[in-house]
């Protein structure tokens, strides 16, 4: 007879289908994986274990999923209607089971992209990217919402990890595509700080608080990290020999950091712009589509052509500026978010999460990475002799 | 109005993204039928559409009223879709595999005979541009000797069959090698015929497997000798492609919609020769892969010819499935056993 049944929300995912993974090898525990769709469940399918396929923002539906859970794990992701809404009938589901425990994954995004300074401790002020869509303050607005629900009974605990490495890591994978492609590169000497967490240490984190006791269960949130001073020239120096390129692509700092600006949408709406905008060549070429718009069109520009050509040509030049010119740009490849992780400077640190929940991280950064370097030479049949010619698949 | 009357059995993504646009695209088919068990999701896609055909949930139902349907439904039920429609003379142009096991695969063919009806196999490749370009030019031996190949493809999850299917091995008859690989695979029988000898490892552990890679070796035949091997993912991207290892250098052909395939000579490395075919009619309107198989389809119907990928080419993917299958062996997790250790 199982004393506990845990039940793991977003058990697809690459933290989600870990988590489950291990978990079915504990005993006396019935492990129920809850997917959102067969899509991405494949890794989960091939145990031929029973997943139960629930809409989360389908309260009646997850109320059934839950009902007798002794502990839910949410993994969740989706956009940010699915994870609010889907999170309140979450908590409101656990509440309804007498769930005993809640652990609910956060991010470090949270504390803003760069981080806050102070952001080394969980306490630090919490400014995530702007935008309400944006992933950051979608987080946010959950935590505040385990919280409440930490208060007014539902023991709860909140992890709160940066990116996630180890095997089947698309995060890591993405950095060795980027290093071989030319589409990351390593800011200055590689120095910056690399906040990373092993899915297998983030996975130990979960067990332990499915059953520890005490301050945590306020749904307050613990930084799980490897907890590792680890570079990104290191990350880089342990990937490279997947890459079949010698050495990471550089940029200075000073340039990133440009580029990073010139990526942000502009910040307040400008009248100016937009009637700029408006009656731009673009814009008047789709509404000419509408035969009464052409013929408008048609009449405000023969009115401009009488104004003489001096005047139109002003004209043009103050709505739509001179020419644009191409000019070769070095850095059109790069995946600038990506490399502009660089720019964050904190080191997340583990201290309340070793404080309140014993946890110590089992795999090393070294580890990690080695076993992310094997697993990835196997899928991608790197040691077999047809990697002579499939490598040029890479290129 | 077409002259053509087609029933399109399973109201699922595949045919609201692919079968149903296809069809009504082509004038030469009127859409006479939407068949789902969901009665109320075929006719939703056929007010998403804008169209008035029969909607019922039994295939049976449409016996009678058509010349021909396409099945687009979870794999393991080709087998009791298409057997009464076959028997009643209605061709079927069944999506890909032709069904999940060999036995399953036989009964379909002998049913098409007792009814005199097609059975076209929803291998759309088999219609691109660039894959037909290679296949004529491994025909004519234009590389001169293959000695190797390789394709693979891998995605982060995939299909979001409505009805879950691909959760289920039964229900798919295998796993990734069904699903992704029986495309290529089915390209290489055309090629080359079928291997001497073929193994898998794959990483089922009882449910549909999400990695496999397969070997094939062709030990005897005008090809020979030549392996090949075949890699497979649900859970990790791959870039997809298959490229070979001949006597002129090394040939690559990406997966996708491309028209052209590329030569990097043995004596030149550095360069990458695009070869393309000048079209055969240049002032034809240009029909996608999907319309032209649907054509093949109804063409074949209405002269009583095979369709260009036949219900006997389904069943020999079907048998070469098997023998990957029977071959298996376990594909191991070694980076879990380090970290243990």
């Amino acid at each position: 007879m199982s004393t506990k049944r845990i039940v793991v929300l977003g058990a697809s995912g690459f933290v989600g289908t870990t988590l489950v993974e291990r978990l079915q090898k504990w005993s006396g525990v019935e492990v129920v994986a809850v997917i959102h769709s067969a899509a991405s469940a494949w890794r989960l399918a091939r145990r031929s274990a029973p997943l139960l396929q629930v809409d989360i923002a389908d309260r009646p539906a997850l109320g059934n999923a839950l009902a007798g859970a002794t502990h839910v794990i949410n993994c969740t992701r989706g956009p940010r209607s699915v994870m609010i809404g889907g999170l309140e009938n979450i908590l409101d589901a656990c509440r309804t089971s007498g769930v005993r425990r809640f652990v609910h994954l956060s991010s470090v995004m949270v504390y803003g992209d760069p981080p806050h300074p102070d952001s080394h401790r969980e306490d630090a002020p919490t400014h995530p990217p702007p935008g309400v869509d944006s992933y950051g303050m979608t987080k946010l607005e959950q935590d505040r919402m385990v919280q409440a629900a930490a208060a007014t009974g539902l023991p709860s605990v909140v992890l709160c990890p940066p990116n996630i490495s180890g095997p089947f890591s698309g995060y890591v994978a993405g950095i060795v595509a980027g290093l071989r492609n030319g589409s990351f590169a390593l800011v200055d000497r590689g120095e910056s700080p690399c906040n990373l967490v092993d899915v297998r240490n983030l996975c130990h984190a979960v067990e332990l608080a499915l059953d520890t006791e005490g301050a945590m269960l306020d749904g307050g949130r613990l930084f799980v990290t490897d907890g590792e001073e680890v570079s990104w020239g290191s990350v880089v120096a342990e990937l490279l020999e997947l890459t079949g390129v010698d050495e990471a692509r550089r940029i200075a700092r000073a340039e990133l950091l440009r580029l990073a600006e010139r990526g942000k949408p502009d910040a307040a709406p400008s009248v100016a712009a937009s009637i700029r905008h408006l009656v731009s060549s673009e814009v008047r070429a789709a509404l000419r589509k509408d035969p009464l718009l052409a013929k408008l069109d048609r009449a405000a520009r023969a009115t401009v052509t009488r104004l003489g050509r001096g005047i139109e040509s002003k004209l043009r030049m103050g709505i739509e500026g001179p020419p644009p010119i191409s000019r070769p740009d070095p850095y059109e490849s790069l995946a600038v978010g990506l490399c502009a992780q660089q720019l964050r400077e904190v080191r997340h640190r583990n201290e309340r999460a070793e404080q309140l929940l014993g946890f110590r991280p089992p795999v090393s950064f070294r580890q990690s990475m080695a076993d992310f370097r094997m697993w990835y030479r196997k899928m991608h049949g790197m040691d077999t002799p047809f990697w002579r010619i499939s490598r040029h698949l890479y290129g | 109005m077409g002259s053509f009357r087609l029933a399109i059995v399973g109201a699922g993504l595949i045919t609201r993204d692919s079968h149903l646009p296809t069809a009504l695209s082509l004038p030469e088919i009127e859409i006479c039928a939407l068949i789902d068990p969901v009665v109320s999701r075929a006719a939703e896609l056929a007010d998403e559409y804008g169209i008035k055909p029969l909607v019922a949930a039994r295939a049976g139902d449409i016996i009678g009223k058509v010349d021909g349907a396409i099945i687009a439904t979870p794999n393991h039920t080709h087998r009791e879709v298409a057997v009464p429609l076959l028997e009643a003379g209605i061709s079927t142009f069944i999506e890909k595999p032709l069904a999940t096991t060999v036995e399953d695969g036989q009964a379909i063919l002998d049913a098409a005979q007792r009814g005199s009806a097609r059975v076209g196999i929803g291998h759309y490749q088999r219609f691109l541009d660039a894959p037909r370009l290679l296949g004529s030019l491994l025909g004519e031996r234009y590389f001169g000797q293959v000695s190797r190949f390789c394709h693979q493809a891998g995605s982060s999850g995939g299909w979001p069959a409505l009805s879950a299917y691909t959760l289920k091995r039964e229900a798919i008859g295998g796993g990734v090698l069904v699903v992704t690989g029986t495309h290529f695979l089915d390209r290489m029988l055309h090629t080359w015929g079928a291997p001497d000898t073929v193994e898998l490892r794959d990483d089922s552990l009882g449910g549909p497997e999400a990695h496999c890679e397969g070997r094939v070796r062709y030990n005897s035949g005008p090809f020979a000798p030549l392996e090949g091997l075949v890699r497979y993912s649900k859970h990790t991207p791959l870039p997809s492609g298959l490229v070979l290892e001949t006597e002129r250098g090394t040939v690559m052909l990406r997966d996708g919609f491309g028209d052209h395939v590329v030569l990097i000579p043995r004596e030149r490395p550095e360069l990458k020769l695009r070869i393309t075919a000048e079209p055969k009619a240049p002032f034809a309107p240009p029909l996608s892969p999907y319309q032209r198989m649907l054509r093949d389809f109804v063409d074949a119907c209405l002269t009583g010819r095979a369709p260009e990928v036949d219900g006997a080419q389904g069943l020999a993917s079907l048998h070469l499935l098997r023998r990957f299958y029977e071959n298996r062996k376990l594909l191991t997790d070694d980076w879990t056993a380090v970290a243990a250790a």
